[in-house]
């Protein structure tokens, strides 16, 4: 191996970002649980905790507090339909001190259509949205003319890949669910503010079916298309504000993986150059670029937005195998810093503490011009699954990223200038727990380009949980689940107050 | 030669898909990633009666950008060009969708230009 890794060294006066909390770790038995609850949430808080627990007297606080868990279901077992100040999309919203969790449900009720249409008898492609005019003049080039065998050709690939099986309409329900519940519950969870162990986990129960329900928050056309396809109507969440269930949304089958990257993007150079000037983009959002200018995009769409924020920017040479390798180690070197220089050095700069520069030679490279190249990964790099994000809208929230004059792509979609509040940027200011204000900023985050769900985008989620369980309310508690409950070292309470049911019971 | 009508769709040069077609017939396609590509040709006729929808969608009336609508989250982008009757148009509608009212003409228009290109590329 041949790596070497060079943190930039150049000083910047920005600061880095603060590190977000870890989850909690949890370990077996009660000295693993106060040793994680040590190392998650101090020394002095699990002194506290613990002396709560020693010294547990039926004062009012307490009665209190048993009062609000004897509640129940909040505001009811079946929940409450919601909608954020944001006046964007809707959802059900339960809490349940008992499991000490808040409960998002989201019904999605889905008109499956396929995305072209063929008439079997003259082969004319018809598009089912106007988005798809371009696909169906694909398909019919591919196999002109009137010929049967055409016709039967372009019947077959319409019929395949842009026409909805039974089973594909199945599967693609059941892969939303999964998608939704897995990245957007249980990543951060809430503590009330009068006692510091009453938490609430938020779990998400998406319910999509096929068809459109009067009560579903959001009506949704899903419309078919082959996987990794890049044209047709682009993903939309149209909301009613004032009415949690009246969200509309228009989208591709292929929206449940994505189909674009903004987050990685590329340059080849000619054999045995480092020169920027003569490097092209093979980047899939601007192919074709010359160095610099893709560069120049690159500067100015990934400025900070906060004196703290920008996503890291990694930064790595390769090179064909062609030739010597120390040469080549070198050479990939040179490519990598001449990127990571003219980052540092042009435009509006990006700050030298959020670049990292590897040169890894010809590490898995074969003899092709391809391997001749820089790769550019911004934040963590993993492309942004479609539906997450959109899913997002449903919940509430608002778009994140930005598309400046001068960026990969100008004036698109709903994003904001860097820096400048987003929609729900005043809810996440008021989540406590130290959360900031959302802004807009290009970066690997769920709403802007990425799909990290950080602390802010649970502002929504907090507002709902608020509104079901007052007088109390909630703030920020920290990523992952709620801690282990402090072990019971010392039984039960010896005094319940009168009014109050046991746990569990709804 | 003068356009008659085209339009490309997407967020980023890298995604944009689109067709155009000249006063001489000739028809580009746009597909993601690459360059325009020429087709079909259009008869007279059918050049004819695109021309005749360009002008009745307004699309040599629109204003350089439509704006999305402000409940609408996404939608995409479209760039609508002419040089119809001597003028030279660019028009940039965001949330080029159903949803988005002012986009409706234009969405009509490309559906009726898709049937034109359609029967050019059947016909062989």
């Amino acid at each position: 191996m041949h790596h070497e890794t060079t943190p930039e060294r150049a000083p910047d006066p920005e600061h880095e970002r603060p590190p977000e909390p870890a989850p909690p770790e949890h370990g077996a038995g009660p000295a693993a649980a106060v040793l994680g609850l040590q190392q998650s949430h101090g020394n002095a808080w699990v002194a506290r905790a613990m002396q709560r627990a020693l010294m547990r007297q039926p004062d009012a606080e307490q009665a209190a507090r048993q009062a609000f868990v004897a509640r129940g279901p909040m505001p009811a077992a079946a929940g409450v339909d919601f909608q954020s100040a944001t006046g964007r999309g809707g959802f059900n919203v339960r809490y349940d001190p008992a499991t000490s969790e808040e409960v998002i449900t989201l019904k999605v009720g889905i008109d499956f259509r396929d995305g072209l249409s063929v008439d079997p008898a003259t082969g004319v492609v018809t598009p089912n949205d106007p988005g798809f005019a371009a696909a169906a003049a694909s398909v019919t080039a591919r196999n002109p003319g009137g010929t049967p065998e055409a016709i039967a050709a372009r019947v077959t690939e319409v019929q395949t890949d842009w026409a909805w099986a039974a089973q594909q309409r199945t599967d693609w329900q059941n892969d939303y669910e999964a998608l939704i519940e897995g990245a957007w519950g249980g990543q951060h969870h809430f503590t009330a503010d009068r006692w510091d162990d009453v938490y609430a986990d938020v779990r998400i129960d998406v319910n999509v079916h096929a068809g459109l329900l009067a009560g579903d928050h959001c009506k949704a056309t899903v419309f078919k298309d082959p996987p990794g396809n890049r044209q047709g109507p682009g993903a939309a969440v149209t909301s009613t504000p004032g009415n949690s269930t009246a969200a509309t949304g228009s989208f591709r089958s292929s929206d449940i993986t994505g189909t674009g990257d903004y987050l990685n993007y590329s340059l080849q150079f000619d054999n045995n150059s480092a020169d920027l000037r003569t490097a092209t983009s093979t980047s899939l959002e601007a192919p074709g670029d010359a160095g610099p200018a893709h560069l120049d995009k690159l500067i100015v769409d990934f400025q900070r937005g906060t004196p703290t924020g920008g996503a890291p920017i990694r930064i790595t040479g390769h090179a064909s195998t062609t030739g010597d390798g120390d040469q080549n180690l070198r050479l990939s070197r040179r490519r990598a810093e001449a990127v990571a220089n003219y980052l540092r050095t042009h435009g509006d700069k990006i700050a030298g503490s959020r670049i990292t520069v590897e040169a890894v030679g010809t590490d898995g490279a074969a003899a092709d011009e391809r391997w001749r190249r820089v790769d550019i990964q911004i934040g963590d790099g993993r492309p942004q699954v479609t539906m997450a994000h959109e899913t997002g809208h449903m919940f509430g929230l608002r778009d994140e990223y930005a598309s400046p004059a001068g960026g990969i792509s100008p004036g698109a979609g709903t994003g904001g200038g860097i820096g400048t509040p987003v929609g729900h940027g005043a809810l996440a200011a008021a989540m406590g727990g130290g959360v900031q204000t959302a802004v807009f900023e290009n970066n690997d985050s769920i709403m802007s380009v990425g799909n990290v769900v950080r602390p802010q985008h649970y502002a929504t989620f907090l507002e709902a949980l608020n509104s079901v369980t007052t007088p109390e309310r909630f703030h920020y508690g920290g990523a992952g689940h709620s801690p282990t409950a402090i072990p019971d070292l010392i039984g039960p309470d010896v005094v319940r107050p009168p009014d109050a049911t046991p746990t569990g019971v709804a | 030669m003068s356009l008659v009508f085209g339009y490309s769709a997407g967020a980023s040069p890298g995604s944009r898909a689109g067709m155009r077609a000249y006063d001489d017939g000739r028809v580009e396609l746009l597909e993601p990633g690459a360059d325009w590509r020429e087709i079909a040709t259009l008869s007279a006729d059918e050049v004819d009666q695109l021309a005749e929808r360009t002008r009745a969608a307004g699309i040599l009336d629109l204003p350089e950008e439509v704006p999305r609508p402000a409940q609408m989250d996404g939608g995409g982008e479209c760039e609508l060009r002419s040089e119809l009757d001597g003028r030279s148009v660019r028009s940039v509608i965001h949330g080029w969708n159903e949803m988005n009212p002012p986009a409706r003409p234009s969405l009509e228009l490309v559906l009726a230009m898709s049937g034109l290109v359609s029967a050019a590329q059947t016909r062989g």
